[in-house]
Order: structure tokens, then C-alpha cells, then sequence
């Protein structure tokens, strides 16, 4: 009954969205009427008809129209573009000709940089899931390089970085070179290293090898030892600078936790260390306690002890409450 | 390995329009070798940076040589690469096939690969405005190919004997167990494939791991009488773990004679002894070849399957004759 009941309210709530959104589109048409949108023939047609729509869907069709007009006239405020962009986009994802003609407005200098970056956040959203097959992909890689590649181009790093989220070998080496050359960085040390990290076979790894060891920022540090999960060979490093009594402990912790990635064996032996050692910081003894926690290969009793203890006797209030959170549950 | 003139001395740290130089100038038998994976030229490059070179070799394949189609046939069944899979289609326009028979692995390379915009005319190192793209190369020569089927003729599978000594090393499967090599293939015939854990290209390992799965379901009731195995090219990073989990997301019904290994010492002896097609970047595998092996019960290799995918059918049938 109760479900009946919540279906029904359901129902309802989404008749009002509807009718709400028809008659906000029906304003907006006949809004329109004294503005000066630019609309071609066909597009003027639709947009007429759903002034005077008997149904929902030539409303839809006639507000699509207008938007679509609106987003490419050059003459509109950029504001109004990206409202129509907003309203227009995701019922246009299937439309080849819109996705080229919205690709060449991202490509264009010219256009109001607010409208561009919006109009590439909104192409990403409804191209998700088709992006890798799709016939317009060479056009829109091309055109983001185009943009990537200009010095002078606002939108530059915003392009490179969507080159990189679709792992563009231009992009991600272009990132690798900023690294190797900070001079030549087209974008932060940090997003270059999280866009490199995403994909374990680049060759990027001497260079966070050096980052791991040597930078003045322990973000940067920290991104690095990040990406060294990847590298079993790096397992040396990572124990070299976890075993760091000086380091600080977010590095450590990164450390840790890349190498129960890198290399279970040493990270086991590693995290038991730590947790039994008082004189180890807060922070790594809790990371410790919640790695081993929900090791797949299950918790030993000496874990269990060991947890206990610290959650009953621990000078440290926060590895207390930490012990008490990981303490395996007696079933 | 005996290399060409001018293809001597290219190694992992060779810039790249130096390789690609000598790609331009190199004579058929230079090519054949630089597509090989083992190729210093490819070691601890990144998997980018082996497309470019692998498509820049098949780009300068103008000479008809059936040697190249098993490297052709490989990119065309299982690349995504847009370069490497255009440079493959553009490869094999210049060779003396039945077109018609190469329709299916082009249209499925067709669905497959991830189009980008493209040029042959200068190396791919610097962005340079493209005038194709790969789907626009692979419908090209599909406009050309005859519809008339037909059937691929290419010798990837190989048939020998040879009283090769066994392997001296010690595996470890998906469960921490360890043992020689002859303790684990003496006394039953086997299937041995290779994979890793890592590996980007769904239409490679992972694809080949569920199909040797399957192979295992299939020979269910004969699993006592033979071995079936598959080995890690990635074996520091593919720890039991890794390997187990992975094979049970591919339903593998693991057991005494169906097992995942890695060679935790000497990985380099696995190669050389399965003459395995594999590359190596800075952490893992930069490329590598579709290959399975069949072994005697005496553990000898008595059929290689290198760059042509293996049949369940073909497979059980090498086997129950190996008995």
C-alpha cells in the first residue's frame, strides 16, 4: 500500500516538473519573439510552431531550436549562449552537426572564453560513454591541440588536461616534459603528475623518483611517492623514506600506502612495525591500523591484540578513537 | 640478435627521430626485426612512444613479404592505437592477399580502434595538422577489398620438436605455492599462455584469459590428464593475489592443473626458453605478442601459436593428441 502510495506521489511530482517545464518553455518562446535571435528558416519554423504548440514535445523541438540558435549567434550576450548551451546541450548529444559546429565554437579564440569553457565542460558530459568511438573524436582531439598548443589561449590548460583525462600521447608528453623542465610546464607539478599517474605505462617514473626524493613542496612529495605505487621497482625508495624518522608524516603515510601496492611483503612487515612502535607518529600508526584492517587477506590476532590495547590505553586521544573505529568486530 | 646496418646500435635511449631515420632507410629485413618486442630500440620506452615507432615501421612496409602479415594481422585484430592500426591497414595494401579475407579483422578493427586525427608523411612526434584518420584508412581498403570471403593464409602457428632441455626454475601460482618448472609440466601434456595483469588492451590479455577460462570449463572432465598454465609477463607486480583475482573475475575454474604463475626469480630464463615477444618500459610491459605454447608430456614445445589467436577446439584437440 505504502508503495502504491509512493508510486502515485511519484507520479504526480514528476506531472507538475513537467508542466512547470512546458510552461517555462512557452515563455520563453514567446519571449523570444522580440528578440533578435538569429534563426535560419527551418529553425524559425520550429520555434513558431511551438509558440502554438498543442503538445509537449513541438514545445521541446521549438525550444531546442531557438537555444541552438542562441549558443552560435556571436551577436548574443555570452550569458544568454550558455543558458541556451545549459538547456540545450544534453537533448542534442545525439546531433552529429551540433557536436562538429560546438567543437569548432571550444576551438574558437575569439569566442567569450566563460562560453567555451562551458561549452567543453558540457560537450565532456554528454559525450561520456561515447567519446573512444565516436566519428567527431579526431576533430575534437585535433581542435583541443589546436587550443593546447596556443600560448595565448585562456582555455590552453583546461584543453590539455581533457587531452590528458583521454590519455592523448601529445598531452601526457607534453606534461612529462613540464616536469623534467619546470620552465616548459603548461600546468601545475601536481596535476601533471595525477594526469601521468593514471596510466601505468608511461615513463614518467625516473622523474618521481626524483620528486619523491627531492622537492620543497611535500604535496608534490606526496603525488610522487603516489605514483610509485605502480613501479615495484621503486619499493627501495618507498621503504628508504617511510623508514624516514625526519620526513614528514604525510609523506610516510604516502609511502606506506604505495608500497602495499608496489610490494605487500615489505609493506606487511612494515605496517606491524609501525603499529607496535609508540614512538611512531599518530597518523602513521592509524593509517597502519586501517590498511591492515581491511586487508583482504583478513587480520591476525596479533593485530587484534595489539588494537585493543592502543584503544584502552593510548596517551593520544585520536589513536584511541582510531583503535576503537578498527577494532575487529567479535562476531 | 643479428642486426642490419643501418638499423645497428638503435637502443631504448636512441632519440626518436633517430630511430625513425633509420626506419626511412632501412632495408625489409631491418623492419621484420624492429617489429620484433625484444628490440633494444623499444626498452623502457612508453607504450606511446612503441605505437609511434611500430606505426612508423608498418608506414614504410612497400614491399610484398609474408613475413610482415602476422605483425599486420596482429595490429588489425586487437590494436585500439589509431596510428599503429592505420599504418597496419595502409601495410597491408602493399601486400599480395585475398582481400576479401581480411574484411572481418578490418571492419573489427573498424568498431575497435580509437579514431584519431592522423598523417604519414612526417614521424608523429611533434603535433602536425592530420589529413586521414584511421577509421578513414581502414574504410579505404575495405572500399578496395572484395566481398567474397576467403580465409587468411598466414603461417603464425608453429609445429616443432626439438629435445630443448627443460626449463630450470621455480614458478609460484595464484595460491603462494612454489615448484620447478618439471614438477609442474612433466608427466601430462600442457597449454601454456602468457599475460599480465596490467595490460590496457582488452582485446589482449584479458580476452586471452577468458578464453583460456573457458578452455578449462571445456576440459573439465579431462583436468587430471593435462596442464593448463598461464604465466605473467609482469611478475613483480603481479603478485598470487593479483593473479587469483584475476583469474576469478574471468570465472577461470582454478585448481591443481589449471593455474595462474609467475617466475618470482628468473623471469629472464622464461623468456628466453619461450623465446617470449615482450617489451619492457620503466614499470611494465610496453608491448608484447599474442602467444600460447603446447607441451609434451616430456615439457618439450611441440606447437607455438605466436600472433594468430588460439581455438578451444584446435587446442584440445593438440592436446588429447599429445596424450
Amino acid at each position: 500500500m505504502r508503495e502504491k502510495q509512493f508510486r502515485k506521489k511519484n507520479l504526480a511530482l514528476a506531472k507538475e516538473t513537467q508542466a512547470t517545464a512546458r510552461q517555462s518553455a512557452e515563455e520563453k518562446l514567446r519571449g523570444s519573439a522580440s528578440k533578435s535571435v538569429k534563426l535560419t528558416v527551418r529553425q524559425a519554423g520550429l520555434v513558431e510552431k511551438g509558440r502554438n504548440a498543442s503538445n509537449s514535445r513541438e514545445v521541446k523541438v521549438g525550444l531546442d531550436a531557438l537555444n541552438q540558435a542562441t549558443l552560435f549567434d556571436d551577436a548574443q550576450p555570452a550569458g544568454e549562449r550558455i543558458e541556451a548551451l545549459q538547456e540545450t546541450y544534453l537533448s542534442m548529444s545525439t546531433n552529429k552537426e551540433f557536436k562538429e559546429r560546438l567543437i569548432r565554437l571550444i576551438g574558437n579564440a575569439k569566442q567569450p572564453l566563460e562560453l567555451r569553457t562551458e561549452a567543453l565542460d558540457c560537450f565532456i558530459a554528454a559525450t561520456f560513454g561515447s567519446r573512444s568511438s565516436a566519428s567527431w573524436r579526431p576533430q575534437f582531439l585535433e581542435t583541443l591541440r589546436s587550443v593546447a598548443q596556443s600560448s595565448e589561449d585562456p582555455l590552453a590548460e583546461k584543453a590539455l588536461e581533457v587531452l590528458a583525462q583521454e590519455r592523448d600521447p601529445w598531452a601526457l608528453e607534453t606534461l612529462q616534459a613540464g616536469l623534467r623542465t619546470p620552465a616548459a610546464a603548461k600546468v601545475s607539478q601536481i596535476q601533471a603528475i595525477q594526469h601521468l599517474n593514471s596510466v601505468d605505462h608511461n615513463d614518467h617514473y625516473d622523474v618521481l623518483r626524483k620528486l619523491a626524493t627531492k622537492n620543497r613542496s611535500h604535496k608534490v612529495r606526496v603525488e610522487a611517492i603516489r605514483g610509485l605505487a605502480a613501479d615495484p621497482n621503486a619499493k627501495d625508495l618507498l621503504l628508504q623514506i617511510l623508514k624516514g624518522s625526519k620526513e614528514p608524516p604525510a609523506v610516510r603515510q604516502a609511502a606506506l600506502l604505495s608500497l602495499r601496492i608496489a610490494d605487500r611483503d615489505a609493506y606487511g612487515s612494515e605496517a606491524s612495525r609501525i603499529l607496535n612502535d609508540a614512538s611512531e607518529p599518530d597518523l602513521l600508526r592509524a593509517t597502519s591500523m586501517a590498511t591492515q584492517r581491511y586487508d583482504p587477506d583478513g587480520v591476525g590476532e596479533d593485530y587484534s591484540s595489539k588494537v585493543q590495547q592502543i584503544s584502552e590505553g593510548s596517551d593520544s586521544d585520536t589513536l584511541r578513537k582510531a583503535a576503537q573505529y578498527y577494532l575487529p568486530k567479535k562476531e | 640478435m643479428n642486426v642490419p646496418a643501418n638499423t645497428e646500435g638503435l637502443a631504448g635511449t636512441t632519440p626518436e627521430p633517430t630511430v625513425a631515420g633509420a626506419i626511412a632507410n632501412a632495408s625489409v629485413e631491418g623492419l621484420l626485426l624492429l617489429l620484433d618486442e625484444r628490440h633494444p630500440v623499444y626498452e623502457g620506452r612508453s607504450e606511446n612512444a612503441v605505437h609511434r615507432i611500430r606505426g612508423w615501421i608498418l608506414n614504410h612496409v612497400v614491399v610484398s613479404d609474408e613475413r610482415f602479415l602476422p605483425f599486420i594481422r596482429e595490429e588489425l585484430e586487437t590494436g585500439t592505437h589509431a596510428y599503429s592500426v592505420a599504418a597496419a591497414a595502409r601495410a597491408l595494401r602493399s601486400q599480395q592477399v585475398n582481400g576479401g579475407a581480411w574484411r572481418p579483422l578490418l571492419e573489427s578493427a573498424l568498431v575497435r580502434v580509437k579514431d584519431d586525427s592522423i598523417q604519414f608523411h612526417a614521424y608523429p612526434l611533434e603535433v602536425v595538422k592530420g589529413d586521414t584518420s584511421a577509421k578513414a584508412e581502414l574504410r579505404r581498403i575495405l572500399e578496395e577489398a572484395p566481398r567474397q570471403a576467403g580465409v587468411i593464409q598466414i603461417s603464425s602457428v608453429r609445429s616443432y620438436r626439438e629435445s630443448s632441455p627443460i626449463l630450470d626454475l621455480v614458478l609460484e601460482d595464484q595460491e603462494g605455492s612454489q615448484a620447478p618448472f618439471h614438477e609442474i609440466f612433466l608427466g601430462r601434456p600442457s597449454f601454456v599462455t602468457f599475460f599480465y595483469t596490467r595490460c590496457n588492451n582488452p582485446a589482449k590479455c584479458s580476452a586471452n584469459i577468458m578464453r583460456w577460462a573457458e578452455l578449462g570449463q571445456r576440459l573439465a572432465e579431462h583436468l587430471e590428464e593435462v596442464n593448463l598454465a598461464a604465466i605473467t609477463y609482469d611478475p613483480l607486480f603481479d603478485t598470487p593475489d593479483r593473479l587469483k583475482r584475476y583469474a576469478e573475475q574471468r570465472e577461470a575454474p582454478l585448481g591443481n592443473r589449471i593455474r595462474l604463475f609467475r617466475a618470482p626469480d628468473q623471469q629472464i630464463d622464461l623468456e628466453r626458453h619461450f623465446a617470449l615477444q615482450v617489451g619492457y618500459g620503466q614499470a611494465t610491459v610496453n608491448r608484447h605478442a599474442s602467444e600460447a605454447h603446447v607441451l609434451s608430456a616430456e615439457g618439450v614445445i611441440v606447437k607455438s601459436y605466436s600472433r594468430v589467436p588460439w581455438t578451444i577446439d584446435e587446442v584440445i584437440a593438440e592436446l588429447l593428441a599429445e596424450q
